[in-house]
């Protein structure tokens, strides 16, 4: 393993768009969609130290992820979703040579599976709008076997437990807002090597993870409405431990990381035909941590549509 | 019922998340754990074998032990008994750490300080690479980078020397046998098993001392860490029952002479001129077009910006063990480029660039050992470190193991670095683009390969010393050899060639080894 900064952390981004929002689908709904996503970078941070490798040039990461939301129940929705990831790297030229650097061959597969439980908990009135507060649970588990040791691997390789609490006002005004946190209880990552070294040796493949959080603050505008909303956001996550990247040291699993970033999404439903959607994000880092200084853009398409017929009562009590 | 099922499925995945996530937290261990053991032979003669550097065990003077019946014994006896019988959890997780082999770990720490250190410098805002000092080295880029032939000369001084310390301890050892307190005192504990050797002087002690030295003159930020380390495993041998005050005092002054006697050859063997300024190295590269240049362009550093100098292109003229000369062992030229061998292993790189299989890429990274590890020579010790342990070599052992092995691939770095910066052959992706690594170019030709060369030699020492094992080693130095094909870091007669010569190497070290009276 040369250099892996990674993108962004697994963590956040293939769940981005529906665990950690309010929205649910009824008992007997269920949305599938396919999601595209572009992060690219040609900076990272070596610790807290901004810089830019030529070796490595720009790092680009982009997945395809298959995902759907069931509604079990009006309060209680599933998501299942399944990203397939792709790495690589432009290097820089070489300026005596003329010729870019060794390209280092990026790597690709099947990343990891999350299986998640969102429950909506309470749902009130608060002044003239609506208070819901919602809770998500659940794991990523990697999916293909796939290997950090990689020069540019496709994530961590570690399960991860999420924890996540959705505070939703929506002012019924087309404005709405939204705070959401989540803890991330990680599990061992594992190096195809039996010996590594961090702040010291270690004789086993296992990496001890550092659990990690992540939140996010949301405002939006139904530009549209119940067709086209828009969003503003500001996410951050951050390991609870680990260690600094060294001096042109490349990364590691368990490196201290960090990032902030602003983004937007937006979302038109019922295009076209009943039950249709796009979507679309993008985000950028404004600071981190052993990560890459990253743009992300991604958009998907999704369909709603009925599985079975859910509770007529809930249906009323809408 | 909704509600419950709702509750339900809560509990559920989250037991679940923390079943995934928690119940492979097991342990990340920081050394190779083994239970203390009965040592497979006692060696008793092996105060006569044949030094490494030292002319016989003798060159060393150690004085008679005092009686155990004197006075001053007994103070010494008194003061064991004092601290062995009533152990700190910290004293007895000393004990356990250091175990009854300490060389173990003196070689577990080479390996961690060969990691820690083992990081190219970084370029600066203007572009230009500064290089690491040793009359500096706090100052980043920090002495030393501990890249591939650093690191083979510096395990191989660290397990020579303790090798000749152990040869002047056994043979104190045996002459004065005085036994260990344990022994001459039933109420003392002792923490391992009774091997029922002499304890004057200390083979632990002269192990601590002759590691401490060394590992400072190679590491010199890491003296304190050394000296604490160092003190440790002294005191744990108090702690355990092991050995008195004077066992240890002698086994500093076995450990001290030897390690100034290897520092001093370090200091004219050459080390010093290896690594050269561009004006010397433009020599260097004027030297090889003259010789080969319409057969090949020219290795080159592919990085950006460009590092204008190869690492130790002066590391052949370092002072070899066992082969007679570099000359001796230097194989033939490589292939012409556009040559029919060429044009084969040309395409066996663009193919593995395409095709490469997941086993392929896991070998290649198994034993990648680039920057930032143990290097090649660090990833045999901790092979042999298995081997010796699970054949129960005594310290004396453990150390002409460690010694014929790292003399050996110090010889095999050497011989390597000769060829490299003999022939300044180009890497794959250098000679053809399309040719992806899966991981970064080291910073020196490409012929031979030095994973090749260190595997092919370490395997034949260990086969020598483990001969029910030499299969097995001989197939980990093939794989090794193998990783680098498939990671496209080199042509495949890069690697063959390597083996080859690594062997050859082997060889020599091995006819040394056999006469050397422990056979």
């Amino acid at each position: 393993m040369w250099l892996l900064v990674l993108a962004v952390i697994a963590m956040g981004s293939v769940e981005a768009q529906t665990p950690s929002d309010a929205f649910m689908e009824k008992q007997g709904e269920i949305c599938v969609g396919l999601y595209y996503n572009n992060n690219a970078w040609d900076e990272y941070w070596e610790g807290d130290s901004l810089r830019t490798n030529g070796n490595i040039g720009t790092v680009t990461t982009q997945s395809v992820t298959a995902g759907l939301q069931l509604g079990i129940l009006d309060r209680l929705n599933l998501f299942v979703m399944v990203p397939y990831v792709m790495t690589k790297s432009e290097p820089a030229i070489n300026e005596v040579t003329g010729l870019p650097a060794a390209t280092m061959i990026g790597d690709k597969g099947f990343q990891d599976a999350a299986f998640l439980l969102k429950g909506l908990i309470l749902k009130t009135k608060v002044g003239k709008g609506d208070l819901n507060i919602l809770a998500t649970a659940g794991i990523t588990i990697p999916m293909s076997n796939y290997t950090p040791d990689a020069t540019f691997p496709i994530g961590l390789a570690c399960p991860d437990g999420i924890f996540r609490g959705i505070v939703h006002y929506d002012a019924n005004m087309g404005l709405y807002g939204r705070l959401d946190g989540a803890y991330h209880l990680r599990g061992n990552s594992e190096l195809i090597r039996n010996y590594y070294y961090t702040t010291g040796g270690y004789y086993t493949s296992d990496v001890d993870m550092p659990d990690a959080i992540d939140y996010n603050a949301t405002l939006g505008y139904w530009i549209k409405k119940e067709t086209f909303k828009a969003e503003a956001q500001f996410s951050g996550l951050t390991t609870l431990g680990g260690f600094d990247i060294r001096r042109q040291d490349g990364g590691f699993p368990s490196n201290d990381m960090e990032a902030m970033r602003i983004g937007i999404n937006a979302e038109y439903f019922n295009l076209f035909i009943d039950g249709l959607a796009l979507s679309f994000n993008s985000s950028y880092t404004l600071s981190g941590r052993n990560v890459g200084k990253s743009l992300t853009l991604g958009g998907g398409v999704l369909y709603q549509f009925n599985l079975w017929n859910g509770d007529k009562k809930a249906e009323e009590t809408k | 019922m909704k509600l419950s099922l709702y509750k339900i499925s809560f509990v559920a995945v989250i037991a679940a998340a923390l079943f995934a996530t928690q119940s492979c937290n097991n342990e990340f261990p920081t050394f190779t754990s083994y239970e203390a053991y009965t040592y497979s032979s006692k060696d008793e003669t092996g105060g006569d074998w044949v030094p490494i550097l030292l002319t016989a065990a003798t060159d060393v003077t150690i004085p008679a032990p005092s009686d155990v019946a004197s006075p001053e014994y007994l103070a010494e006896l008194d003061e064991v008994k004092g601290l062995s019988g009533n152990l700190s959890a910290d004293q007895q997780e000393a004990v356990d750490y250091w175990g009854n082999n300490t060389m173990i770990r003196w070689m577990e720490i080479a390996q961690e300080l060969a990691s820690k250190y083992n990081l190219a410098p970084s370029p600066d805002a203007e572009g230009n690479y500064p290089a690491p000092n040793s009359a500096n080295p706090g100052v980043y880029p920090y002495f030393p980078f501990a890249h591939p032939p650093y690191s083979c000369r510096m395990y191989a001084y660290l397990a020579a020397a303790s090798y000749d310390a152990m040869i002047a301890t056994w043979h104190y050892k045996y002459e004065y046998n005085r036994q260990a307190p344990y022994k001459v005192d039933g109420s003392v504990e002792f923490a391992y098993p009774d091997n029922d050797m002499p304890s004057y002087p200390s083979e632990d002690a002269a192990l601590s001392k002759a590691a401490q030295k060394i590992l400072g003159a190679m590491f010199p930020l890491e003296v304190d860490y050394l000296a604490e380390k160092a003190a440790e495993c002294r005191n744990s041998r108090k702690w355990a029952g092991m050995n008195v005050e004077s066992d240890l005092s002698m086994g500093d002054s076995i450990g001290s002479f030897v390690a100034t006697q290897f520092i001093n050859r370090s200091k004219t063997d050459n080390m010093k001129f290896a690594q050269i300024t561009k004006p010397s190295y433009d020599t260097v590269e004027a030297n090889a077009t003259a010789l080969w240049g319409d057969q090949w362009d020219r290795w080159e550093n592919l990085e950006v910006p460009q590092r204008p100098v190869g690492i130790t292109p002066r590391f052949g003229g370092v002072t070899p063990w066992w082969i007679p000369s570099v000359e001796t062992v230097r194989p033939g030229p490589p292939p012409a480029i556009g040559s029919a061998e060429y044009n084969t292993a040309e395409q066996e790189m663009l193919d593995l660039t395409e095709n490469a299989t997941k086993e392929q890429k896991e070998i290649a990274y198994f034993w990648g050992d680039g920057l930032g590890t143990y290097t090649p020579a660090g990833h045999w010790n901790k092979v042999a470190t298995d081997y010796l342990i699970s054949y129960q070599q005594n310290p004396l052992r453990t150390a002409r193991t460690f010694a014929y092995l790292n003399t050996t691939m110090a010889d095999a770095g050497i011989s390597c670095w000769d060829t490299k910066y003999y022939y300044m052959y180009p890497r794959p992706p250098q000679a053809n683009p399309d040719i992806q690594p899966l991981f970064g170019l080291p910073n020196f030709p490409s012929y031979t390969s030095g994973h090749s060369t260190f595997s092919g030699a370490a395997a034949v020492v260990l086969g020598y010393i483990f001969p029910a094992d030499a299969a097995t080693f001989e197939d980990m130095a093939k794989e090794a050899s193998e990783s680098r094909i498939y990671a496209r870091i080199h042509w495949r007669f890069d690697a063959e060639t390597g083996l080859e010569v690594g062997h050859n190497i082997g060889d020599y070290a091995v006819s040394v080894a056999q006469a050397d009276g422990a056979d």
